[in-house]
C-alpha cells in the first residue's frame, strides 16, 4: 500500500475510535493491536509490550508526578491562597489579577521545567482550584494555564531543545536554548494583553471588585514578606539547577521538599495532607502516562509502515516557493503530533528535514526555534494533545469539550506569534547573537 | 551500479539515527557491499529508533519481525553481555577471526536465535574523557564523571566518582557543573555539542569500540548459500574498511573540537600507562557479572591470543 | 466479589503513592550524597525509573475504579436515556476487552522474560520481569473494573468525594 493510504487510513481509524468516547488509552491500544496483527501477527507482541515498558520507565517522565506533587502540596498547604492574598494587597485595583498571577507563575515554572505536561498538571492542581474558589471564569482560567504551561518547552531548560540540538549538526545547543527566551516572553505578554482585553470587554470574567482599600506601605511590605516562603520552592528548583547542584529531573524532587518546607512555614503541614497529595499525584500522573505509553506505539507503527518517512520524503522532492515550503514544514508536525509522540517524531523528522532546510537556505537557529514552537502547539491542539490531557487529568470536574474550547484561543495566539517570529527573525536570533 | 528488480529485501533495525556517525559511516556502505557481493540479489532496508526504541531492538529481530540488527551490544546487555566484551579485545579484525573470537561470539548468539554477521570497529582507539577543568597530578580525584557501567571501575580507580546519567541530561549537567566530565567516544562528541560545555579533552585516548551487525537465525538459514556467502563477505570487508575510515574521521573530529576551542589536557605518565588495562578490566568485570562462564570462556580465549588483559 | 476487587485496587493504589514518596526521597538523597559528599550512588537513577513504571501500573486500576481515564465524550454526552446507557455499556465492554487482551499479551511477554532470565539494562541490572510484571497486573485489575461497569453502569458514577482525590 502507498504511504499516503496507510497514513490517512491509520489516522482516520484512530480519530474514529477516539470520537466514539472510548478511553483515549483504549483507542490507541485497539488501533495498535490491530496494526500489529494485520502486519506481523503475534510475533510483534514483544515489541508492543516493550514499547509500554520503555515509556513508563523513562526518566524524562519522572518530572510529571513530581511537579503534580509539588502543586498539590502548595495548594493544600494554603501557599497559593497566601500568594493570591498578597497579590490582592499589591495590585488590588487590577481586575483579573489572578489571571496575570497565573501567567507569571507559569512563566516562572516554565523556567523550572521543560515539560508543558508537568506544568499544566501542576497549575491545574494548585492555581486552578484557587481561581475557581474566587469566582474566576473557568474557560479563561483554563486558557491561561494551557498557554502558560506551553511556555515550558520554549523557555530553557528544555529537553526538546537538547534533543533537537543534538540531532541537528549546524546549530549550537546553548544558542538554541537561549533563542527561546524572547519568543517565550513575547508569548506571555501577548497572552496578558489578550486577557486584559477580554476582562475589559466582559467584566463578568473576573469576580466583582470588593471595596478596594488603599493599603498602607506597611501592609504592602507584609504582603511582599508573606510571598517569601514561596521563594523557597523557586530556589529549590531553579537555584539547584543553575548552581549545578542537581539535574532538572532531580530538582523537581527538591521542589517537592521546598513545597513541604513552605507548608511548614505557613504551619499548614500535616501527614494527612502529604498522604492525600501523594495519592493524587500518583493517580493523575498514571492517568497521563497511561495515554503517553499507549500512544507511543502508534507512532512506531506509522514509522514501520514507512508512512511518516513517505510523507516527509515527498515534501523534500517538492520544488516550491520557500515561504510555502516553510508553511508545509510546519504543518506536518502540527498535524502528526496530534497523534504521535514528539520525541519519536523528532528522531524521524530531523534527519529528513535537515537537507531540505539546507537546500532552501533557512537560517538554522530561526528555523528550529519555529519548529520547537510548532511542536508545542501540536500538543495543545484538540482533539489530541498531551498538554490538554494533562489539564483534563488534573481537573476532573472540567469536561474535555470545555478543555478544547479553552485551548482554541491559545492555539490562535501561538500561531499568530509563530507568523510574527517567522517574519521578524530578530526576535529569535538577537539573544543568541550576544553569546 | 547493481540494481536488480527481483532482489530479496531484508529489513534492518538500527539503534542509531541515519545521520549518527556510527550508522552513517558504516550502514549505507555495508548495504552497498551486500548488493555488490550478491550481484544485486540481496538488498537491505533501514528502520531507525523511531520504529523500535534503541534499547528494545534485540527482541524484535530475535522473534523475526525484522531480519537484520545494527546495534551496539551494550544495548542488549540484559539479554547477554558476551557481545559487549568485544570492546575489551584488540581491534585487529583479521586476528579476531583467526583467534576464534568471532566464532565464539557467533556461536553464543546462535544459541539465542541470532547470527553474527560483522563486528566493525569505529577506529583503532575508542574513548577519551571530556572535562570542564584541566587535569592535575591527581587524575580524576574528587571529580564527578558521567559514564556507562563499563567505565565505572576505571573512573573509581582514577579517583573520580562515576555518575550514571541519561545522555539527554549530560549537556545541561556539564553546562551547570553538576558533572565535571564525561567519558565519551572519539566520534560523536561534536554532534552532542560537548565542546560548548566541556573545554578540555584528556590524553591519552583509550579502549576500543565498535558496532555489531546480526541477523535472525531462521531467516539466515532460509537464505540461499550464495546469499549467505555475500552477507558474510560484506561483513568481513566492512570490518577492514571501517577501521581505517574511522581513524580518519577521528582525526577530523579532533580538528573540529580544537577548532571550537577545546584544549588538550594530559594524564600523568603513570596514569596514562594504566588506562588501557583499567578499561578492559572494567568491561570484563561487567560482562562476567551478567554472562558468567560464557564471558569467562571468551576472556580465556582472547587472553591466550594476547588480545586482552 | 467486587469487594475483593476494590480492596486489591486500593492496596495497589496505596503502594503506588508510597512509591511516589520513595522517588522523591531517592532523588533528594542522590543530590545530597553527590553534591555534599561527592559520592553519587550508582542505583538511584535506575531505581527511580523502575519505581515510576510500578507506580504508574499500580495507580491505573484506581483511576479506572473512579472512572477517570480520559475519554473524548463529546458525542456520548449529547445522547440521552436508553441509547446513552447502551452506548456506555458497549464502550466499557470494549475498553475491558481491549485492556484484557493487552493484559494477556503483557503477561505472556513477562513470562518469556522470566523464562529467558533477561535483565534490565541499568547499572544495577535486575530481572526485567520484576518491573514488567506490574503491567499485566495493573491492566488486569483495570479490565475487571471496566467489565464491572459494563454489567452495572451505576458503578461508573463515583461520587466526587471518592473520585476527587
Ligand atoms: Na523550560
Ligand atoms: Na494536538
Amino acid at each position: 500500500m502507498e504511504w499516503y493510504w496507510t497514513l490517512s487510513l491509520s489516522l482516520v481509524l484512530l480519530f474514529a475510535l477516539m470520537a466514539t468516547g472510548l478511553p483515549v488509552f483504549a483507542a490507541f491500544l485497539l488501533a495498535n493491536i490491530s496494526g500489529v496483527l494485520v502486519t506481523v501477527g503475534s510475533r510483534g507482541f514483544g515489541m508492543f509490550t516493550n514499547s509500554l515498558y520503555e515509556t513508563i520507565t523513562s526518566e524524562s517522565f519522572v518530572t510529571i508526578p513530581l511537579f503534580i506533587l509539588m502543586g498539590e502540596v502548595l495548594f493544600r498547604s494554603g501557599s497559593v491562597s497566601v500568594l493570591s492574598r498578597a497579590v490582592d494587597v499589591l495590585i488590588g485595583r487590577v481586575r483579573g489579577r489572578l489571571y496575570l498571577l497565573t501567567l507569571s507563575l507559569s512563566t516562572i515554572f516554565g523556567a523550572l521545567s521543560g515539560s508543558a505536561v508537568a506544568v499544566a498538571a501542576m497549575l491545574g492542581r494548585s492555581v486552578l482550584p484557587q481561581m475557581t474558589e474566587e469566582g474566576y471564569d473557568e474557560r479563561l482560567s483554563n486558557m491561561t494555564i494551557l498557554g502558560g504551561a506551553s511556555l515550558a518547552p520554549i523557555i530553557p531548560p528544555s529537553l526538546l531543545v537538547i534533543v533537537i540540538g543534538s540531532l541537528v549538526t549546524n546549530v549550537s545547543i546553548a544558542g538554541l536554548l537561549v533563542a527561546g527566551v524572547v519568543p517565550g516572553i513575547i508569548l506571555a505578554v501577548i497572552m496578558a494583553i489578550y486577557i486584559f482585553i477580554r476582562v475589559s470587554l466582559d467584566p463578568s470574567l473576573a469576580p466583582a471588585q470588593e471595596h478596594v482599600v488603599d493599603h498602607s506601605l506597611g501592609d504592602r511590605a507584609k504582603a511582599v514578606l508573606s510571598m517569601l516562603p514561596f521563594g523557597i520552592v523557586i530556589f529549590s528548583v531553579m537555584g539547584l539547577i543553575l548552581l549545578g547542584i542537581a539535574t532538572p529531573s532531580e530538582a523537581a524532587a527538591a521542589g517537592v521538599v521546598g513545597a513541604v518546607l513552605t507548608a511548614c512555614v505557613y504551619r499548614r503541614f500535616s501527614l494527612a495532607m502529604l498522604w492525600a497529595a501523594l495519592r493524587s499525584g500518583a493517580s493523575i500522573s498514571a492517568m497521563i502516562l497511561m495515554i503517553v505509553a499507549c500512544s507511543k506505539f502508534f507512532g512506531q507503527l506509522l514509522a514501520f509502515f514507512g508512512a511518516t518517512t513517505g510523507l516527509i520524503n515527498a515534501m523534500g522532492h517538492l520544488s516550491i516557493d520557500p515561504w510555502l515550503m516553510l508553511f508545509i514544514l510546519m504543518l506536518v508536525p502540527l498535524i502528526l503530533c496530534m497523534f504521535i509522540d514528539q520525541f519519536a517524531f523528532l528522531l524521524l523528522a530531523i534527519p529528513l528535514y535537515d537537507p531540505i532546510i539546507r537546500t532552501y537556505g533557512f537560517e538554522p537557529m530561526w528555523f528550529w526555534t519555529l519548529f520547537l514552537i510548532t511542536l508545542t502547539i501540536g500538543s495543545l491542539t484538540p482533539p489530541f494533545g498531551y498538554t490538554l490531557f494533562a489539564l483534563k487529568g488534573a481537573a476532573p470536574h472540567v469536561s474535555i469539550s470545555e478543555v478544547y474550547r479553552s485551548a482554541w484561543p491559545v492555539v490562535a495566539i501561538f500561531i499568530a506569534s509563530l507568523v510574527l517570529f517567522a517574519l521578524v527573525p530578530v526576535f529569535i536570533t538577537w539573544l543568541p547573537g550576544l553569546l | 551500479p547493481v540494481d536488480n528488480a527481483s532482489a530479496e529485501t531484508l529489513s534492518m533495525l538500527s539503534g542509531y539515527a541515519p545521520t549518527f556517525a556510527w550508522y552513517r559511516e558504516i550502514g549505507p556502505r555495508f548495504i552497498e557491499l551486500v548488493k555488490e557481493e550478491s550481484k544485486g540479489d540481496l538488498d537491505i532496508r533501514y528502520n531507525g529508533p523511531d520504529t523500535v526504541p534503541t534499547f528494545e531492538q534485540f527482541q524484535p529481530v530475535q522473534s523475526g519481525v525484522f531480519d537484520v540488527l545494527f546495534t551496539h551490544p551494550a544495548y542488549h546487555s540484559g539479554t547477554t553481555s558476551v557481545g559487549l566484551a568485544i570492546d575489551a579485545i584488540a581491534v585487529d579484525p583479521v586476528k579476531r577471526r583467526e583467534a576464534g573470537v568471532f566464532d565464539y561470539i557467533d556461536k553464543h548468539y546462535q544459541k539465542r536465535g541470532m547470527k553474527l554477521i560483522s563486528a566493525p570497529s569505529t577506529g583503532t582507539k575508542g574513548f577519551r574523557f571530556y572535562l570542564r577543568e584541566p587535569l592535575k597530578d591527581d587524575a580524576l580525584k574528587g571529580r564527578k564523571i558521567r559514564g556507562t557501567v563499563s567505565y565505572h571501575p576505571m573512573i573509581k580507580a582514577l579517583g573520580g566518582a562515576p555518575v550514571n546519567m541519561p545522555v539527554s541530561e549530560v549537556y545541561t549537567a556539564l553546562q551547570r557543573g553538576t558533572m565535571d566530565g564525561a567519558a565519551w567516544g572519539l566520534t560523536g562528541a561534536s554532534d552532542l555539542k560537548f565542546y560548548e560545555v566541556a573545554k578540555y579533552m584528556a590524553d591519552p585516548v583509550f579502549g576500543q569500540v565498535g558496532v555489531m551487525i546480526m541477523m535472525n537465525l531462521e531467516r539466515w538459514n532460509a537464505l540461499k548459500p550464495a546469499q549467505q556467502k555475500a552477507m558474510l563477505e560484506a561483513g568481513r570487508k566492512i570490518e577492514l574498511e571501517s577501521l581505517a575510515h574511522f581513524d580518519k574521521l577521528q582525526a577530523e573530529e579532533y580538528k573540529t573540537l580544537i577548532g571550537h576551542g577545546v584544549q588538550i589536557t594530559k594524564f600523568s605518565d603513570a596514569d596514562a600507562k594504566r588506562l588501557e588495562a583499567l578499561w578492559s578490566n572494567g568491561v570484563w568485570e561487567v560482562a562476567e557479572q551478567v554472562s558468567g562462564d560464557d564471558a569467562r570462556g571468551l576472556h580465556n580465549l582472547a587472553r591466550k591470543a594476547g588480545m586482552t588483559e | 466479589m467486587f469487594r475483593l476487587l476494590d480492596v486489591l485496587t486500593r492496596a495497589a493504589f496505596y503502594l503506588s503513592a508510597v512509591l511516589l514518596l520513595a522517588i522523591t526521597l531517592i532523588y533528594c538523597f542522590e543530590i545530597v550524597s553527590r553534591y555534599f559528599f561527592n559520592s553519587p550512588t550508582v542505583w538511584s537513577t535506575d531505581t527511580v525509573t523502575y519505581f515510576l513504571g510500578a507506580m504508574t501500573c499500580l495507580a491505573i486500576p484506581e483511576v479506572a475504579r473512579t472512572n477517570r481515564h480520559i475519554a473524548v465524550t463529546v458525542f456520548v454526552d449529547a445522547m440521552h436515556g436508553k441509547s446513552k446507557e447502551v452506548a456506555q455499556r458497549v464502550l466499557h465492554l470494549t475498553a475491558g476487552v481491549v485492556a484484557g487482551g493487552v493484559a494477556w499479551i503483557a503477561l505472556s511477554e513477562t513470562l518469556r522474560l522470566y523464562k529467558s532470565g533477561i535483565l534490565t539494562l541499568g547499572t544495577i541490572a535486575v530481572p526485567k520481569w520484576w518491573i514488567s510484571a506490574f503491567i499485566p497486573l495493573g491492566l488486569a485489575l483495570l479490565t475487571l473494573h471496566y467489565l464491572r461497569f459494563a454489567i452495572d453502569p451505576t458503578a461508573a458514577h463515583v461520587p466526587a468525594e471518592q473520585g476527587g482525590e
